[in-house]
């Protein structure tokens, strides 16, 4: 299967966030956990559901990302989830959010 | 300007308290998010792509320097410094935090300002002409009955959960200003045989995945049967809106689907039911209502016109787009631009709405107006004191003089904000105005409204840009689909796409095509839109298609 990872935004900030191999929330996706199997994102959402490890964040879902070996960081396939890692593409003053 | 009355200020002060506590029941547990997320929406707060966004009413556009002061305070002390004014006259946030919310609603509060209704399947913010009370072709201020609206729309029980959102717009009756036509219900003020004030009442226009111009339903209502007669559309939507599916929900398609004699039949026998109930308005209340909108105390101007005291080409070039026609001698409308080379069309720094307050206090009344197309207006201005202004707005990036012309685009945040975008709209935006930034030629090219929204909810109104860009996305692609002919004025028509779309980067390429094809046919002082209505689609699809077989 393609590569998934599990984001969601956090509920005080809003700023985007990525679950870690923890089961805790990063704002850096390069510490995301990256899921290779079906079977085990609907395990993951489980879990986080079941230890409510998502009271602090709102909207969890899994992205599809691109994780092979000469990539150091998982890259979003959608161009939508890149411009959520990144901040908008626009204005030098719009790049760097204000709630890291 | 509207005043508040205690009432006012009572319902304000407690919905932000309100909010603080509905707020500290989230982080407690105590509300979850799908319990939470109803109350947060009803103060137009959004979850969007990087943060939360609130989104501020600014009713029919209006509003004072000490409310802009508030607006520049509050974003630059709980955003990063900036607002984005939008296309129904409001002011969004993009970077907040939901813990600094209710001290947002809190601090909007003290200057009479709020986010209720911002969201939701409610009467949205009624927009107006940006002119009003300036303008020498209204009828009447179209202000006075926009308030008279808001204040019978604010929290009226009945039309809270409406089968979708719904927009009013109210023109002062002269040039249409408002884009009444795509409004569900557009209000035009007329005068009739005896001379008596009243309203062209259109509805069922709107813009989205179907894009409808309003119908007229009533060529002439009295003013003071605005209320029963809005309250008696507004019933019968709410009765026979389509509930069962959210793209067929807005007025609109009830319109289109019953056909507006049947609405109109429907809408008159409910009116008449209720046309003199309590609904009427009394003289005395209008009046109440008038006296909050009287004219600022003008002067007799008499001083050299400004063409003769400054003659610097920027200054005759701002003169001539940014300067309009005002109904008191010695006096003009500015249009500030918010459409600055490299800047997101509607954005303006904290900083540039610190100083436009304090430009509006020493030469507008303290006065200034959103406009739906994304400008600042200061309503009352001097002409002798134009000059002045216009250095002072140069300083800080807000006198571009391109008000009306090509790279005074529309746009909505798009996909680098917004979490239901297909595509993004500022960057495509920014490289037009990057190419078409020779003022001069832009002159040339004269009044031409280009309209990009980045999804088909069309936000940035693209269907009625005389040339409307629409992004999509196609198997994770962006794309970009071109209208012409569209226009928003009392001549509203819906644009006609040209043909398959475009990749982001050749838009630029494709507007330049556009305008070449213009520039090459038009008659003496045709504008672009004219051109389209006169010679249809087909000269503009042959120039973008003719070397490209395959699209």
């Amino acid at each position: 299967m393609t590569a998934r990872i599990i984001t969601a935004n956090r509920l005080d900030t809003g700023i985007v966030v990525y679950l870690n191999q923890l089961f805790d929330w990063s704002t850096e996706i390069s510490a995301a956990r990256v899921i290779t199997e079906d079977s085990e994102v609907e395990d993951v959402l489980k879990i986080v559901d079941r230890a409510k490890i998502g009271e602090n964040v709102v909207g969890v879902y899994a992205i599809d990302v691109d994780d092979t070996d000469e990539i150091d960081v998982p890259v979003p396939l959608r161009f939508r989830e890149r411009i959520r890692v990144n901040g908008p593409t626009v204005s030098p003053h719009h790049v760097t959010p204000h709630h890291a | 300007m509207y005043t508040y009355q205690a009432q006012d200020q009572l319902l304000v002060d407690q919905r932000a308290a309100q909010f603080q506590e509905q707020v500290e029941r989230r982080f407690e547990g105590a509300l979850n998010e799908d319990e939470f997320r109803p109350l947060r929406l009803q103060n137009g707060l959004y979850q969007e792509m990087h943060a939360y966004m609130l989104r501020i009413n600014i009713p029919y556009g209006t509003l004072s320097s000490r409310q802009l002061r508030k607006l520049a305070d509050i974003s630059r002390t709980f955003d990063k410094g900036y607002g984005h004014f939008t296309t129904r006259q409001n002011l969004q946030l993009n970077w907040l935090s939901l813990k600094d919310t209710p001290a947002i609603l809190a601090e909007l509060a003290t200057v009479e300002m709020h986010a209720i209704q911002s969201s939701g399947s409610c009467i949205r913010n009624v927009t107006a002409d940006h002119f009003a009370g300036a303008a020498a072709d209204e009828i009447d201020d179209p202000r006075i009955w926009a308030e008279i609206v808001r204040q019978w729309s604010t929290l009226h029980p009945e039309f809270a959960f409406l089968p979708r959102k719904f927009k009013i717009a109210v023109s002062g009756g002269g040039k249409d200003r408002a884009a009444t036509a795509v409004h569900d219900i557009g209000l035009k003020l007329v005068r009739n045989d005896d001379g008596q004030i009243g309203f062209e009442v259109m509805v069922g226009g709107g813009l989205g995945r179907t894009p409808m111009l309003g119908k007229v339903i009533r060529e002439f209502l009295p003013s003071d049967h605005l209320l029963s007669y809005l309250e008696a559309i507004l019933r019968v939507y709410n009765q026979l809106g389509r509930r069962d599916n959210k793209y067929k929900a807005r007025i609109k398609i009830m319109v289109h689907e019953l056909g507006a004699e049947v609405v109109r039949d429907l809408v008159e026998d409910e009116w008449l039911a209720t046309r003199d109930s309590g609904l009427k308005l009394p003289q005395s209340e209008v009046s109440r209502i008038r006296d909050n909108f009287q004219p600022p105390a003008f002067e007799v101007v008499d001083a050299p016109d400004p063409d003769h005291q400054v003659q610097e080409p920027g200054f005759i070039d701002w003169q001539r787009t940014n300067v309009h026609a005002h109904k008191q001698p010695g006096y003009n409308i500015v249009t500030v631009s918010l459409k600055a080379f490299g800047i997101a069309p509607g954005d303006a720094s904290a900083e540039q709405m610190y100083v436009l307050a304090n430009l509006a206090d020493a030469y507008s009344f303290g006065e200034i107006r959103v406009s739906h197309e994304q400008n600042l207006i200061l309503p009352h201005v001097r002409r002798d004191h134009l000059p002045a202004l216009w250095q002072s707005l140069q300083r800080v990036g807000l006198g571009t003089a391109n008000a009306g012309l090509a790279t005074d685009i529309i746009s909505c945040p798009g996909m680098d904000f917004c979490t239901l975008a297909s595509a993004r709209s500022i960057p495509v935006s920014l490289a037009i105005t990057e190419r078409l930034d020779d003022l001069k030629r832009l002159h040339d090219i004269g009044e031409l409204k280009i309209k990009i929204s980045g999804c088909v909810n069309a936000c940035a109104h693209h269907h009625v840009g005389h040339i409307g860009i629409l992004g999509l996305e196609k198997k994770g692609e962006e794309f970009y689909q071109v209208t012409v002919g569209g226009r928003a004025d009392e001549e509203a028509a819906i644009g006609q796409v040209v043909g398959p779309g475009f990749a982001g980067h050749e838009i630029p390429d494709v507007i330049e095509n556009l305008i070449a094809v213009y520039l090459d046919v038009r008659k003496n002082g045709e504008l672009f839109v004219d051109t389209v209505k006169r010679l249809g689609t087909s000269p503009f699809k042959e120039s973008l298609y003719a070397h490209s077989e395959t699209r």
